[in-house]
């Protein structure tokens, strides 16, 4: 039984200001996951590919009108979370479903204590608890995250913590209901690589420990290596290779994951020579092509490239969006020693 | 060895900050403290470290976008620092600076054209008409299309606007770039076509370069030796090609086996404890002692200099246990 199943989810943006009136492009089209109980899935992919877009949708955060879903399901927990109703919504947010996101500064209230902004959740969600049940968990949650000297810092305000340790407190906020998912988009981003391990860890041991799943979005595919088990790789706006995290890195299936991972100037490339850069840009929105969106940029371009390519499973649990992925399979070998 | 472009000694940069009702109690920020290193003509010299360890700073120093408050800048033989503001400006011709954030680095209401003919117009080179085939020469360089001359930067991707940063810096011919942190800013398949196109100008116009950036595998691909930050001091300065292998600095190493890498399965290391201390209140002896698995009563007391540890005399770590 699956945690969250996400089926054929579209989603479009307006275009100028007046949503009713407006041109409608897609943003995501058929994006298909599912994620199993404890699962840590990434999902990778660059500006604008549409991965915080689908975590958006799955907690029902889309600015609307000008982001619309307009067709798919999502199922959470066997329970279609698409039709429910706002306070519904609202009880499953940061309950059983939380997320923590990229900047901590902009997450976090910068005129309340972090004490109160983490005890504001269990207000919501814990409605019978005392004050002094909450404040108990408060701590019990700082000292959890790793919070050095976590009673005096109840006090403190945002701005007198560091980066590492708003993102601490964010990461508190939203395990203080102790969720069966978390939506993890760019937590390291804005984080120093030092700090970066330090949350990537914490982040470990608190799944270990409470046993929920993870969604982790990151443009980094270094950060989805040392913290996936499964990745899927997003391009303008669709799912393109689907796959375990060791399988994926070790052969990839599609054009552009394969050049992605080339592209990177791993420490045991080839110093001062030049990177196989993948030519060319992602297409914008407006004129995304009907086929294969990859095929402007993709030494494997052929005439039926012209036409979409289904997301079709090549190997056990490894789906890829190419049809030319039986051509990828073992000439790949990255430069690593 | 021929005389460097660049020989900075003993550079040091501190901030005033003022606090109190009447801003009557002083500190400083210890933000380049007593830093020494060369460049050689043509040469890239990366320089890495976390976000305010005074990175950004130095570069800014080097170029007098900051004063200095004591050492020196030899460049090409002349102290830059002992000039007045009239001697420096032709002097600004040769150094220029590649910024981080393409978005506001480029004047939004100017067009792409305006942007790159400035430097040229502000030193009074050429006519309206050799400008203007300087500018689309540039563009061509870079390899942007001629017809964005008369674009404005939003109809620009971030990749492209890096690129217009670039032309502009390379306009006047420069002898030396600093480039502080001009990829960040930009997805992984852009990055690696702006890292080529600074190698292709680097080597056909025979820049030096000082490149600022947190990424270590990037610095490591474009430089050949590279400096590590800590705390405003650098901590260990070594050619590119050692330095990830044989580093000698416990700060260098950490930093190294903290970078994520697409590696899965790969063990990593435990975190390093604590955080970067404040640049206002330094620790004493060894800045980095604080945070170091191996310190010890000495590191606490003295600072260790930035010496010579390897047979190769171009590694150079401060560290009290570095091995020679």
């Amino acid at each position: 039984m699956s945690l969250l199943r996400i089926e054929n989810l579209n989603v479009s943006v307006a275009s100028g200001t007046n949503a009713k009136t407006a041109q409608r492009w897609p943003v995501l089209q058929d994006v298909t996951l599912t994620m199993q109980e404890g699962e840590t899935l990434g999902l990778v992919g660059e500006s604008g590919s549409g991965k915080s877009v689908t975590a958006l949708s799955i907690l029902r955060l889309l600015p609307q009108p000008t982001l619309r879903v307009d067709s798919g399901a999502i199922v959470f927990d066997s329970r279609e979370i698409n039709t429910l109703s706002t306070a519904q919504m609202c009880a499953l947010r940061g309950d059983r479903i939380a997320m923590i996101f990229q900047d901590p500064m902009t997450a976090l209230n910068p005129v309340q204590t972090i004490g109160k902004q983490i005890e504001e959740v269990l207000l919501l969600h814990r409605p019978t608890w005392t004050g002094a049940q909450r404040r108990k968990r408060v701590l019990a949650l700082l000292e959890r995250v790793g919070m050095p000297a976590a009673e005096q810092r109840l006090q403190a305000y945002p701005h007198q913590l560091s980066g590492g340790m708003r993102q601490r407190v964010t990461i508190a906020m939203a395990l203080a209901c102790e969720p069966k998912l978390l939506i993890a988009d760019e937590p390291t981003t804005a984080l120093d690589v030092t700090v970066q391990a330090q949350v990537l860890n914490l982040i470990g041991e608190l799944q270990q420990q409470s046993g929920m799943a993870v969604l982790f979005i990151t443009h980094d595919l270094g950060v989805i290596a040392e913290t996936c088990r499964n990745v899927a790789v997003m391009y303008a706006g669709r799912i393109v290779e689907q796959a375990a995290v060791a399988d994926l890195f070790a052969a990839p299936r599609h054009p552009y994951t394969r050049a992605l991972l080339g592209s990177l100037p791993a420490l045991s490339a080839n110093p001062q020579q030049p990177l196989p850069a993948i030519p060319g840009q992602v297409p914008d929105i407006e004129q995304r092509p009907s086929g294969c969106a990859f095929a402007n940029r993709c030494s494997y371009r052929t005439e039926i490239c012209g036409q979409l390519p289904p997301l079709q499973e090549i190997a056990t649990a490894h789906r890829s969006a190419c049809f030319h992925a039986d051509l990828l399979t073992a000439d790949f070998a990255r430069a690593t020693p | 060895m021929s005389d460097p472009l660049l020989r900075v000694h003993n550079l040091r940069k501190y901030f005033v900050q003022r606090s109190g009702i009447f801003k009557q109690h002083k500190s400083y920020v210890h933000a380049v403290e007593n830093i020494s290193f060369d460049i050689q003509r043509g040469e890239t010299l990366g320089l890495v470290g976390e976000s305010g360890c005074g990175k950004s700073t130095l570069g800014k120093t080097l170029l007098r976008l900051h004063e200095p408050d004591a050492g020196e800048i030899i460049f090409d033989g002349t102290d830059i620092r002992a000039l007045s503001r009239a001697d420096m400006r032709p002097m600004r011709k040769r150094l220029q600076m590649i910024f981080q954030d393409p978005y506001d680095s480029l004047n939004s209401r100017h067009t792409i054209g305006d942007i790159i003919e400035e430097p040229l117009l502000v030193h009074g080179i050429g006519s309206a008409r050799e400008r203007r085939v300087a500018v689309v020469e540039l563009l061509q360089k870079v390899g942007l299309p001629a017809n964005s001359i008369e674009r404005f930067p939003h109809e620009f991707s971030g990749g492209q606007r890096q690129r217009v940063g670039i032309a502009r810096a390379i306009a006047l011919n420069p002898d030396f770039v600093v480039c502080d942190e001009p990829l960040s800013a930009l997805d992984v398949s852009v990055q690696a076509q702006i890292i080529n196109l600074l190698l292709a100008l680097r080597a056909s116009m025979n820049l030096s370069l000082l490149f600022i950036s947190h990424d270590l595998s990037v610095v490591r691909h474009l430089s050949d030796r590279v400096a590590v930050m800590y705390l405003g001091e650098i901590v260990e300065l070594a050619p590119a090609a050692s330095i990830y292998t044989e580093a000698r600095h416990p700060y260098t190493q950490y930093l190294i086996a903290s970078i994520p890498k697409p590696e899965p399965g790969r063990i990593k290391p435990a975190p390093l404890v604590g955080e970067v201390p404040s640049p206002l209140h330094p620790p004493s002896g060894c800045r980095f002692h604080t945070r170091c698995p191996i310190a010890q009563d000495i590191c606490r007391a003295q600072k260790p200099e930035l010496k010579i540890i390897a047979s190769d005399s171009a590694h150079r770590a401060a560290c009290h246990f570095a091995k020679p």
